[in-house]
């Protein structure tokens, strides 16, 4: 039987989805029956719908528009011969090594 | 969850195109997560310019196994934790477990059930609140917290984003949320109710 931290800590850390059928069950289960957990179910719920709302981002767009137009002069010096929009099939596959594992 | 095949291969033959899109489309998410980060907007600007430099020299080994915005996401998270010690700190010990040890008791049944009006506010003055909490939340959980939530990454992608385990990335979401809604109980509201859902 799933206690009320069991529950919270499950929801809290995003792992329901993850989690067995079993698992998922008990704790629908435990929000049926336990009003307490239901509600910290849905304030969390709530709180991370109302994130979207809630970073402040007011000149957000215009730097990004800057930056932007600042890496054009990047992107236009870097794509060089070749790639100057001449099209998808202007190169043979495999010209840079591209199947290269690239992990951070 | 990789990108189309085309994109990817656009991106690695460097059209300029492909990569004045991706440049665009991934760089207000950047700009909120570097201010996420703790970086104040002009700092942003530099980390997220470094990081697409970075991007548009390295495209030809882009391999489309993952989204262009999560391997970018990732670069950005390295640029800042290589200047930020506090975003580089793996989360050890933190003073909300107490907090959330409190509420229960040794069965991990409620001792002190959630009494939030954080149900009861209406949305703007909620947003609002958050935002005021949201300074309270140590840098990492709130740029892993805001990743999720804001910008959508999945469980998988996250991990790559931030470099940690599934198992780290859900003690990050579990301490924001659970300092969040502490937060926002304590600041208590006399608003109206069933506003917000």
């Amino acid at each position: 039987m799933l206690s009320c931290r069991d529950v919270t800590t499950l929801l809290a850390r995003d792992e329901l989805s993850a989690a067995p059928l079993r698992r998922r069950l008990g704790v629908r289960l435990h929000l049926f029956m336990c009003e307490h957990c239901r509600r910290f179910s849905r304030e969390i719920t709530a709180i991370g719908s109302a994130m979207r709302g809630a970073t402040r981002d007011d000149d957000l767009a215009a730097r990004a528009e800057r930056i932007a137009d600042r890496l054009g002069e990047e992107i236009a010096r870097l794509g060089g011969p070749g790639s100057d929009g001449t099209g998808p099939a202007g190169r043979p596959d495999g010209s840079g090594g591209s199947d290269q594992a690239q992990d951070l | 969850m990789g990108e189309d095949a085309a994109l990817t291969r656009q991106i690695q033959q460097r059209q300029p195109a492909a990569l004045d899109r991706v440049v665009r489309d991934v760089l207000p998410s950047l700009l909120r997560a570097a201010r996420t980060a703790g970086l104040d907007a002009d700092r942003a600007d530099d980390v997220a310019q470094a990081t697409l430099l970075v991007f548009l020299r390295r495209a030809h080994e882009f391999d489309g196994r993952a989204r262009a915005s999560t391997w970018l996401h990732g670069i950005l998270v390295h640029k800042i934790a290589a200047e930020r010690r506090a975003l580089r700190r793996e989360d050890g010990r933190d003073d909300i477990e107490d907090v959330i040890d409190a509420r229960f008791d040794a069965a991990g049944a409620w001792t002190r059930p959630p009494c939030a009006p954080v149900l009861d506010v209406v949305r703007d003055e909620l947003r609002r609140r958050i935002a005021d909490c949201l300074e309270g939340v140590p840098d990492r959980q709130r740029l892993a917290f805001t990743l999720r939530e804001v910008e959508g990454f999945d469980t998988a992608e996250l991990c790559k984003i931030l470099a940690v385990s599934p198992n780290n990335l859900g003690v990050l979401l579990y301490r924001a949320r659970h300092r969040l809604r502490e937060c926002l109980e304590s600041t208590g509201v006399s608003g109206s109710a069933d506003a917000v859902l």
